[in-house]
């Protein structure tokens, strides 16, 4: 049975979220939300999990206590946290890979870029774009996996 | 499509808007519900902020305002909480309130084209 991994999505925008959950579920991930820094803490503790998003700049200077804090806990700190970002700027992004964010994503962020970097941090090879009609495997293998074996040829 | 226009500028690009949702209108309609809802205290925050002199306060608040709106692909409306947002940030308010007055008004542009676009 396919595996269902857990995104937690923190950030104090309900629009972005809203939007971000229902694509999320729709392509089969169970989706948890979060919209400030105390409830995300919360909800990472008690039920931990599989990939965090994390808006950097929720209020208050609450996103970057939070990405510390969950790096710095013995139990949380394997949780790979992909920070979300309105700033497209170097420092802002080295202090987001300093705290211990597996990547940084700037807002507004695609549905397929946010997967791509979901499948990354869980380790999973790359999905095929949704917006791309399913390859034909009969005559080529998906990329990763080996060839399929020849049919038997007929004596 | 009708978009409300002001000095012939749309208040969102919904061709870039519905890409993003990928064509799928209820998660439109469901996003313009949840931000007609919400942006209204979200200016009352940005007002008492400016009334209390409080620029980064006005800061957070112009920067949520500007992130929700980019959901919409919403430049104008964008363009003008961004103004807000680098007047807290260097905490010179002067101007703010006129700065807001324009905010609003590209907000209502914006919830009145999200309305007439998810209905």
């Amino acid at each position: 049975m396919k595996r269902r991994y857990t995104v937690l999505l923190a950030d104090d925008d309900k629009v972005q979220t809203a939007m971000l959950s229902s694509q999320l579920r729709t392509r089969g991930y169970s989706v948890a939300a979060a919209y400030d820094a105390t409830y995300t803490s919360m909800v990472v503790m008690k039920s931990p999990p599989d990939v965090v998003v994390l808006d950097i700049q929720m209020p208050g200077g609450t996103g970057r206590a939070v990405l510390g804090r969950l790096k710095a806990n013995a139990k949380t700190m394997q949780i790979p946290i992909i920070v979300l970002s309105g700033i497209a700027d170097r420092r802002v992004i080295e202090e987001a890979r300093g705290l211990g964010a597996c990547d940084y994503l700037v807002k507004p962020v695609d549905i397929d870029t946010l997967e791509a970097s979901i499948r990354r941090a869980l380790g999973l090879p790359e999905s095929t774009p949704s917006s791309e009609p399913p390859k034909d495997t009969t005559t080529e293998p998906p990329s990763g996996a080996p060839a399929p074996p020849s049919p038997p040829v007929a004596p | 499509m009708t978009e409300p226009e002001s000095d012939g500028v749309s208040p969102l690009d919904a061709d870039e808007f519905l890409q993003r949702v990928r064509g799928d209108i209820a998660l439109a309609g469901a996003m313009a519900q949840l931000f007609c809802s919400e942006y209204p205290r979200q200016l009352d925050v940005v007002r008492r902020a400016i009334a209390t002199n409080d620029a980064s306060a006005v800061e957070q608040a112009a920067h949520a305002l500007r992130g929700a709106v980019m959901n919409f692909s919403a430049e104008p409306a964008a363009r003008e909480a961004a103004r807000l947002e680098v007047m807290g940030r260097t905490g010179d308010l002067t101007g703010a309130v006129a700065a807001l007055r324009a905010l609003e008004a590209e907000l209502d542009r914006l919830a009145l084209a999200l309305r007439e676009m998810t209905s």
